[in-house]
């Protein structure tokens, strides 16, 4: 038992510099809020209560819709939250607002016919960084001296825990996937010709959006291609935790996936930015900017 | 609130003393308040981020092994049955122009915001399914055609004027070249709107 402790805690807590955690706040608040910069999310203020099929989070909050303006104004607070949780501006206050505010924001359309799963990882990498000391590097908390914490040489476990759990929901979300599609389909998910017949039928303008091209289409008549691109995408969701215990397999599963992503959109059409965007938490900024710095240095 | 500052460990320690026995063990491994300074964190702070991460796992796999879907957690079921079906059914929405009365499709995302194609089929499909449908058509249909005129006007999208809207059910059998995607074999009208 005090072995798995002591495995839990160096595994989730082991010492590391704010740096990292500081890149990845930045470039994770900065880039979702250019992703849904201008999504039209006032429009649903708009939608009649006749599409009304609220989720269970809202059904038992009793949280209601309001019209466009009203809506505005919490649309308005939540992208300032995600500007100065990116800037580092009072980076805590920031992020619990832009986890609060980011419920209710990316769970309303949920509540109007259909859930799409791509904002749900979204709020939960918020609510990790709203319980983070995200601020204390690369932060304009840390310029201004508003935090004490994070020093250039400081280490804490604080700094390493918040990258890892971002990781648990990646893995948790891509191997549920997985594991779905086992339940379900079963060996037949590969071995038939489901894969071949999916991607004949997001021809028909099926999903969120439309296939950037035809290969979805031409690939649909070669069904064991089909199956072997079938193959590739459960070994890729149900492999994915591996990526948390291994180094080698994170240079295998978090690229793989992004490539499936891309695949998704090109050939089928489903968007999965907000996927792609976690990814960066894989990425060892600070080793990043280590050699970048490194190489200026040089004079490059 | 959530900063915890090391003088204020023993409180937050106490505040924290029942999380400690769940996410940890038994009462003799918890005995020790003092800070870490291995780890630079809490005790009380390092159990309060354990009780997190459980929290999330233990919500994910409820999901998983419920076979359920309780957002922002999911069973993410999207693909997942084996796919043995030669035809496509989908619900879709076309409109009728005001100028020659010709139906064309509204499948561009910007003639039916705030909804995407795959929102909005499943949104009729619900619809079309609930015990109060009469009545939910005859909401729903109005307002999609407000909401299209009122954006054309505003110049929000480049679609034609309108004088009507028809929900349809489709069904296309699969073509190699999706030739039949304006044409579906077979069509059920679900519900409409027309304007003078």
């Amino acid at each position: 038992m005090s072995r798995l402790r002591e495995s839990w805690e160096r595994f989730w807590f082991e010492p590391v510099t704010a740096s990292n955690l500081g890149i990845c706040r930045a470039l994770f608040y900065g880039l979702v809020l250019l992703l849904y910069g201008f999504d039209g999310f006032t429009a649903w203020g708009d939608v009649s209560k006749a599409f009304w099929f609220p989720i269970q989070l809202f059904e038992w909050l009793s949280l209601p819709v309001p019209g466009p303006s009203a809506l505005f104004v919490v649309d308005a607070a939540w992208k300032l939250s995600l500007l100065a949780a990116a800037l580092g501006l009072g980076t805590r206050s920031a992020a619990v607002v832009a986890f609060v505010l980011g419920i209710y924001r990316l769970g309303v359309p949920q509540n109007f016919g259909k859930i799409h799963h791509f904002d749900a990882m979204i709020v939960l990498t918020l609510g990790v960084l709203a319980f983070a000391r995200s601020g204390d590097a690369w932060s304009l908390d840390r310029r201004f001296g508003w935090t004490q914490r994070g020093g250039a040489t400081a280490v804490s476990g604080e700094y390493r825990w918040p990258v890892r759990a971002v990781w648990l929901i990646m893995s948790l979300v891509f191997f549920a996937a997985g594991f779905s599609k086992l339940r379900h389909g079963g060996v037949g998910w590969i071995a038939s010709r489901s894969m071949s017949l999916i991607l004949a039928q997001h021809a028909y303008e099926v999903a969120n959006a439309n296939p950037i091209t035809h290969i979805g289409l031409w690939l649909s008549r070669y069904p064991h291609l089909c199956a072997l691109l079938a193959l590739v995408t459960l070994v890729t969701e149900a492999g994915y935790p591996l990526a948390m215990f291994s180094r080698r397999a994170r240079w295998i599963f978090p690229p793989g996936m992004i490539c499936a992503l891309i695949g998704i959109r090109v050939m089928m059409g489903p968007t999965f930015p907000q996927f792609v965007i976690c990814h960066l938490f894989w990425v060892p900024w600070d080793v990043v900017a280590d050699k970048l710095r490194a190489w200026r240095a040089k004079g490059g | 609130m959530l900063g915890f500052g090391f003088g204020r460990e023993r409180l937050v320690a106490v505040r924290y003393s029942a999380l400690v026995l769940v996410a940890v063990g038994s009462p003799e491994e918890v005995t020790s308040l003092e800070v870490s300074n291995r780890f630079g964190m809490t005790v009380a702070r390092r159990v309060t981020v354990t009780a997190l991460l459980l929290l999330l796992i233990g919500a994910h796999l409820v999901d998983l092994v419920v076979d359920s879907e309780q957002w922002p957690f999911s069973n993410y079921p999207m693909y997942s049955w084996k796919e043995t079906q030669h035809f496509i059914e989908s619900q879709r929405l076309l409109g009728v122009r005001a100028d020659n009365g010709q139906e064309i499709s509204l499948q561009p995302r910007e003639f039916t915001e705030p909804f995407d194609q795959s929102r909005l089929a499943e949104a009729f499909k619900q619809i079309d399914r609930a015990p109060d449908a009469a009545e939910r058509w005859s909401k729903a249909m109005p307002n999609l055609f407000d909401i299209y005129e009122r954006r054309r006007r505003a110049g929000q999208h480049s679609g034609p004027a309108l004088r009507g809207m028809r929900a349809y059910f489709t069904r296309h059998e699969l073509d190699p070249e999706a030739r039949n995607l304006e044409h579906p074999e077979h069509r059920k009208l679900l519900a409409e709107i027309m304007r003078p």
